[in-house]
């Protein structure tokens, strides 16, 4: 990705907090309100980013691409999406069932292909993982709205 | 209450069952974090964090700070036995300490890493003693402006020394910053950038940021270099002692370690790994025979080993005495105090002393504990790294997201820490370093309570504060820290093209 690219991302980004700060109650500089403050971060931050992005375009910035080993990004990706995966499935169908799926599906994904020693593990986590945490420490594990 | 008082009175605090249990457990567990690639002292600091909400404060720094110093010592185990640094700050470790282990020398390299480290940790505690009290005296003095100036300088001397281009730290400062502004604002009670959403009204918690930040973004990296089985070399009790020229050159290194780490470790910035690198340097410098280095010398472990532990002893002084946090580490302990309702600053040592005194007295047993637990132990922490590493990967990325869910029960924690965790990675695809966001993320709220006060006191004119000589000197140590090196390039290249041209 060029270093270019990922400024102009940041300069966008920047600009957004900006324009929504700029929309808060400022108040005086000497009575300043909740909007004081993010106005001058977000100036700030359109600053640094504006100085980063035209650093990055003179020197061509380019992050380089490094050797990986096979299947590398798709195991990252796959482990990614496993972890936005428990996000998601979590408040519907509870701890135990997302866990159990979310273990099994990380471990085979990162390379244990003995399904055997996959499920054990996936189930003997999630037990573990829900006494600790749901028995023991009282952490309010969700049920899911599924099975509520 | 003197110096020799309170370090007794704080040893009294720590030799109570409960923080000794907790010292225990906290350098245990930072031993264990050190050890293991996967996950550093920060994610495991932030996923600790919820279990301690039901400790005391003390007990709860106590623990933090101990898988803080724990990890130290930890750290150097996988440099000299596997050649994979457990830590940023044991990657120097790695050069000369595994080349002692390939001659045979891996234990007394374990030896003198952790005797260095103990001796090192204890000059460290004695100068928290020393300083941290008289600097807690001047922070009295302190009031808004100055503090205004402190965080401004601490972060603007962050982005300096965090590693990569100033411009890229900078963006994370203000990024931190940014984030630190979502959720209700204290004073008028006005929601800013919550988007209609009702949990971010509580604005955006710190332990799935820093999770997602160090240990899902650590875990997605390891994912990513094929999760190979570590060649783990055994060492048994008796290797574990240096010989008679090993101890007599690990004198020195391990003494100036300890007096470089310490100054350090009171600049903001990546202590522990600023530290190893300098005494390293330094090493080679001072080395009658600099050929050996690189090559498995023994003082090259020594002085880095001994200098890390010495910064994470004074990393502690801005913390313990003005309540400023300056490293992604001590922004956690700052964390830690402010969710058990202590307001950390300079009257810490006055309104709770069990603290302040008990946190130095813990690390001072920590140190001994430490010393205590790795020797022996060595053989049961190397074990460790023989767990599959596609188990371990899977076991810390559940215990992230259960960490992150329980500080709030709040699923929106977990979106934070999942998207923290792929910013994170991302971060560390182009080599940008996380913490300078993190520590801007819980500097924020009090650089915004600070900077309102004094437009308040200086009925908005803020040229006012540069006419308080503490202030303008902070904000100058921060412009130099920032422009400083770039104006010295600028010279030397003019003083280059000059000379050139007179040639």
């Amino acid at each position: 990705m060029a270093g270019g690219a990922l400024g102009l991302v940041l300069l966008g980004l920047s600009a957004a907090y900006l324009v929504t700060a700029l929309g808060f109650p400022r108040g005086t500089s000497a009575q300043p309100g909740a909007g004081f403050y993010p106005v001058l971060v977000g100036a700030g931050l359109c600053a640094v980013a504006a100085v980063f992005t035209a650093g990055a375009v003179r020197r061509r910035w380019t992050v380089r691409r490094q050797a990986l080993p096979a299947g590398a990004q798709g195991r990252v990706a796959s482990t990614a999406a496993a972890v936005l995966g428990f996000c998601a499935l979590l408040p519907w169908i509870g701890y135990l069932a997302t866990t159990l799926l979310f273990v099994g599906a990380v471990y085979w994904r990162l390379g244990e292909r003995r399904w055997r020693r996959v499920l054990v593990t996936a189930a003997a986590s999630t037990a573990v993982s829900y006494y600790l945490f749901g028995v023991a420490l009282g952490v309010p594990l969700p049920r899911g709205v599924l099975f509520d | 209450m003197g110096a020799l008082e309170g370090t007794l009175y704080g040893l009294g605090v720590a030799l109570t069952p409960g923080n000794l249990l907790a010292c225990f457990l906290g350098a245990l567990i930072g031993t264990i974090v050190g050890v293991l690639p996967g996950i550093g002292p920060v994610g495991a600091m932030a996923l600790l964090l919820p279990i301690t909400f039901g400790f005391d404060p003390t007990t709860a720094v106590i623990m933090l700070a101990g898988v803080y110093y724990g990890s130290q010592y930890g750290g150097s185990t996988t440099s000299i036995l596997v050649n994979v640094p457990g830590e940023a700050s044991s990657i120097v470790t790695t050069i000369d300490g595994y080349q002692m282990t390939r001659r045979g020398r891996g234990g007394a390299a374990l030896c003198i890493a952790a005797v260095g480290s103990f001796i090192a940790g204890t000059v460290g505690v004695l100068g928290v003693v020393l300083f941290a009290a008289p600097l807690a005296e001047l922070g009295l003095r302190f009031g808004p402006p100055e503090y205004l100036a402190l965080a401004i300088a601490g972060l603007l001397t962050l982005s300096r020394l965090s590693g990569g281009s100033v411009m890229t730290a900078l963006m994370m400062v203000g990024i931190g910053l940014a984030l630190g502004t979502v959720g209700m604002e204290p004073m008028s009670g006005f929601t800013r950038f919550t988007f209609g959403l009702v949990q971010l009204g509580q604005g955006i918690e710190l332990v799935p940021v820093i999770v997602g930040l160090y240990g899902v973004a650590e875990v997605l990296i390891l994912a990513e270099s094929g999760l190979a089985k570590l060649h783990v070399t055994s060492v048994r009790l008796r290797e574990l002692f240096p010989d008679r020229e090993e101890w007599r050159r690990s004198a020195g290194p391990i003494a100036r370690g300890s007096v470089v780490g310490f100054l350090i470790g009171l600049v903001p910035g990546p202590a522990g790994v600023l530290a190893t690198f300098v005494s390293y340097t330094l090493e080679r410098r001072v080395s009658r025979s600099p050929e050996r280095f690189g090559a498995g010398a023994i003082e090259g472990v020594a002085g880095p080993e001994s200098a890390n532990n010495a910064a994470t002893s004074s990393a502690m002084i801005p913390l313990l005495s003005l309540g400023i946090p300056f490293s992604a580490i001590t922004a956690i302990l700052l964390g830690a105090l402010m969710i058990h309702g202590v307001q950390p600053g300079p009257l810490l040592i006055t309104q709770r002393p069990d603290i302040f005194w008990g946190v130095i007295g813990s690390m001072y047993l920590g140190n001994a504990m430490l010393l205590i637990l790795n020797l022996p132990l060595v053989g049961l922490f190397v074990s460790v790294l023989r767990l599959p590493q596609r188990l371990l990967a899977t076991m810390i990325l559940l215990l992230c997201l259960i960490g992150a869910f329980s500080v709030n029960n709040s699923p929106l924690d977990l979106w934070v820490l999942a998207l923290s965790g792929i910013a994170g990675y991302l971060f560390r695809k182009v080599g940008i370093d996380p913490s300078p966001l993190v520590v801007a993320l819980v500097l924020g709220p009090l650089l915004e309570r600070m900077l309102r006060q004094t437009l308040f006191l200086t009925r908005g004119d803020l040229t006012a504060i540069v006419e308080r000589p503490i202030t303008l000197v902070l904000l100058l140590v921060g412009a130099a820290a920032v422009v400083g090196p770039a104006l010295a390039a600028t010279a030397r290249r003019a003083r280059r093209l000059a000379q050139a041209r007179a040639g």
